[in-house]
Formats: C-alpha cells, structure tokens, sequence
C-alpha cells in the first residue's frame, strides 16, 4: 500500500467483505455509510494528482493500514465491527485532509 | 422493484473469463496475416474503449443502489456522475481517440493489403495518413513525450503507398506495407504498451471496478435483510432478491477477468506488430511465427467482443 488509490482500494475490498458477510441490516447499514464515503474519496483520488511527498499524505496511507488491518480482524471476530467504522471513519478522515470533498459529512 | 438491466449486462462478464483457446500456428499468405492483424486490433481497440466506460457506468449503478438501498436518501445531480468528469473527462477523452486512432491505423493497413483497385488504394492511403498523424498526435498528448512517427516517415509512408501504381503491382504492395509497419511500430507499441498497463487485471481501474460491483450487491444484500422480516415479502419475492445478488456477485468474480483479457489483448497487438515489423524487416511475411501470434490476438478480441454480444442479446430480452 504505498498510493492512496491502493490503500483505499484495500480498505474498501475488506468492509465490502465485512458488510457482505453480515445479516445483520443495521450493522450493515453502517458499514454502508463509511463506503460510501470511502468511494467518494475514491473517485475524487482518482481524478486528482496529488502530491505524494507531504506528511498528510503519509498520515492518510498510516491511517488507511490500519483500518485495513482493524476491518480484518473484524471479518474473524464480528465483535470488532465497531472498532473497524471507526478506524475506517478516521483513514477516510485523514485522507479528506488532502482531497477536501466530504468534511461536511463528517460534521 | 428495482430494474435490474445493470445485472442483465454485468453477469455475462463471466464468459469472457473462460472464452480463451489456444491456437495453432501454421503458415498463411502474408496479405492474410495483416488483415487479421488489422481486423483484429480494430475490434480490440473498440472493446478497450468499452472497458474506460464500464468504470463509468458501474460507478453510476453503485450509486443507484445505494440510493434505492436507503430510504433515507434521494438522487441528486452526483448520482448519475461517474468518475470521468471535469479534468478526467478530458483525460478520457483522450484515450478513447488513441483507441480509436489505433483502431483507425489497423484498419487502414488491412484495407492497404487487400484493396483490388487504385482507387481502394488511395482511400486505403488518405486512410492511413489520418490515422497515423491522430495515433502520433494523441500519443504525444496522453505521455507529454515527442511524437513516435516524424514528418519523414510520414513522406516515405507517402512515397512507398504511391509507388504501387495503377495496376496494383504485387511486390510493390508488399514494399509499401513493410514501409507502413516499419514506420509505425514505435507509435503502436507505445499505446499498447499504455493500455496494457492502464487496464490491468490489478489496475486501480480494474479494482474500482470490482469494488463498486461488489458494493452494488452488498446494496441488494442490506435490502433483502430490511425486508425480509415484514410482512408483505414472500417466498418468490426473496427468492428473486437472492437471484440477482447472486448474479452480482458472478459478475463482481468475472470483472478482474474482463480486465484481464482486454489488457493481454493490448499487449498482443504490440506483440503481433513487433513481429509483423520483424518479418518484413527479413521480407518473410509467412512465417508461423506471425500466423501464432496473430491467432492469439484474433482470439483475445473475439472474447472481449463475445462479453459484449451477450450483453447486447440480454438488454434486448
């Protein structure tokens, strides 16, 4: 994970899987909210060149590690699901310190 | 009930993971060879633009779901947007034009192997000059690197074309195809080379793509668990619901290999064109080298282009 499209990618690959592997509609309707969050940023890394030398940028990759790794865990202990939004909330966080598009979401 | 032509033309994707056979070269008249080249490498120029819009549309059906999903939510103006908008319209824009060109370039040269008249030939020819200078042109805009074909290529390609004369003399034909693959072999091999890297099975396209058919399936799956405790839903109901996050998720499975085709199918146009160059560099059009690997091109296009025909037939039922 050394690009912020990648570290998203791995973020968004592992709650789909979390949010598909639960039948549980509230749990995955909080999933839900954080992806779509993460596919906000997502397009908007996509679309804009970003200057990979910064230390926000390297917050935003920190950030995005863990949340994978918490999201992991999570998929082997459905107790952690709440621990995976919120270290998912705040990689989506990091990294909208750098794009800029979805801070109101976070109000 | 939600339309669900998005799963009609996604859950096909699955063919084009499995449709490859292997090829047996075997020598074929060199004209032969370079219209399959050329008929080939249109086609697949022509799918790889479809897979720059299958991030679009994908995106917007992500969106779609997740509206539809929660009822807390409506459409706004954003949820019909795919990613290519702004800067990245033009940078897509200018992609499709290189396919484009590419595809352009292919054709005219399978028009210059097998014209029957003069007249085909100067078409063949007027052709062939405005598909080079767009796949020069378009090249130099997408990698900010100097054009691969220069003015004096552009005259030689002129002169060997003109050379053939009114009565279509055969090997003078031949000169001018070899003057054509020769000139033009720096400006394919680089676009082949930018797409097969662009359009990887693990591209960040390829990825945004899986991730966004994933997500819309996991959209129908929220929506299944909100209703099937109430009262109106019944068997047939859920049942259909489990369909199609089935066919969801066989499509999600068959996008990286959709990817996968059309970017090995990128990498053989280079690879068939590098051979096409080295053969008539030795003036041997015929080898089974040559026949091998333009087999394998034919075959990669013919996948990509079976994905879309079932596509196509299943939005019509």
């Amino acid at each position: 994970m050394d690009t912020l499209r990648a570290g998203i990618s791995d973020v968004v690959n592992t709650l789909n899987k979390l949010m598909g592997n639960s039948t549980d509609p509230d749990e995955q309707e909080q999933i839900q909210k954080v992806l779509r969050v993460l596919f906000m940023l997502w397009e908007e890394v996509i679309r804009q060149e970003i200057d990979s030398s910064t230390a926000k940028y390297k917050a935003a990759l920190d950030a995005l590690s863990k949340a994978e790794k918490t999201a992991q865990d999570a998929i082997k202990d459905i107790n952690k699901v709440a621990d995976a939004i919120e270290t998912a909330v705040k990689a989506a966080k990091a990294v909208d310190k750098i794009v800029k598009v979805v801070a109101d979401v976070f109000a | 009930m939600l339309q669900h032509n998005v799963l009609k033309r996604l859950v096909y994707t699955i063919l084009t993971a499995t449709a490859l056979v292997t090829l047996v070269g075997c020598a074929t008249p060199s004209r032969t060879q370079i219209s399959a080249f050329g008929t080939a490498s249109a086609s697949l120029a022509d799918h790889s633009k479809k897979a720059y819009a299958l991030v679009d549309s994908s995106t917007v059906d992500r969106k779609m779901y997740d509206v539809a999903s929660d009822t807390k939510l409506g459409p706004t103006d954003s949820t019909f947007q795919g990613v290519f908008t702004g800067p990245q319209a033009d940078a897509l824009a200018i992609r499709l034009k290189l396919l484009g060109k590419l595809g352009d370039y292919a054709d005219a040269l399978n028009k210059l192997a097998t014209a029957d008249f003069r007249k085909d030939i100067d078409a063949a020819s007027k052709d062939l000059d405005a598909a080079l200078v767009g796949l020069s042109q378009t090249y130099k805009t997408v990698s900010g690197k100097a054009s691969p074909i220069s003015d004096q290529d552009f005259q030689l390609i002129a002169a060997a074309v003109d050379a053939i004369g009114t009565a279509i003399v055969e090997h003078k034909r031949r000169e001018a195809i070899r003057m054509v693959i020769l000139q033009a072999d720096a400006a394919v091999q680089d676009t082949s080379k930018l797409l097969k890297e662009e359009l990887g099975e693990s591209s960040s396209l390829a990825s945004f793509v899986h991730e966004n058919l994933v997500y819309t399936g996991n959209a129908l799956r929220l929506t299944y668990n909100k209703q099937r405790l109430a009262a109106e839903t019944t068997f047939n109901s859920r049942y259909q619901m489990l369909v199609q996050i089935r066919q969801l998720d066989e499509a999600s499975e068959a996008s990286p290999g959709f990817f996968k085709n059309v970017s090995a199918g990128a990498g053989k146009v280079g690879e068939a064109h590098a051979v096409l160059k080295k053969a008539v560099t030795k003036n041997e059009f015929t080898s089974a080298e040559i026949a091998k690997n333009i087999g394998e091109l034919v075959d990669y296009a013919k996948s990509v282009k079976a994905f879309y025909d079932s596509l196509a037939t299943t939005d019509k039922k």
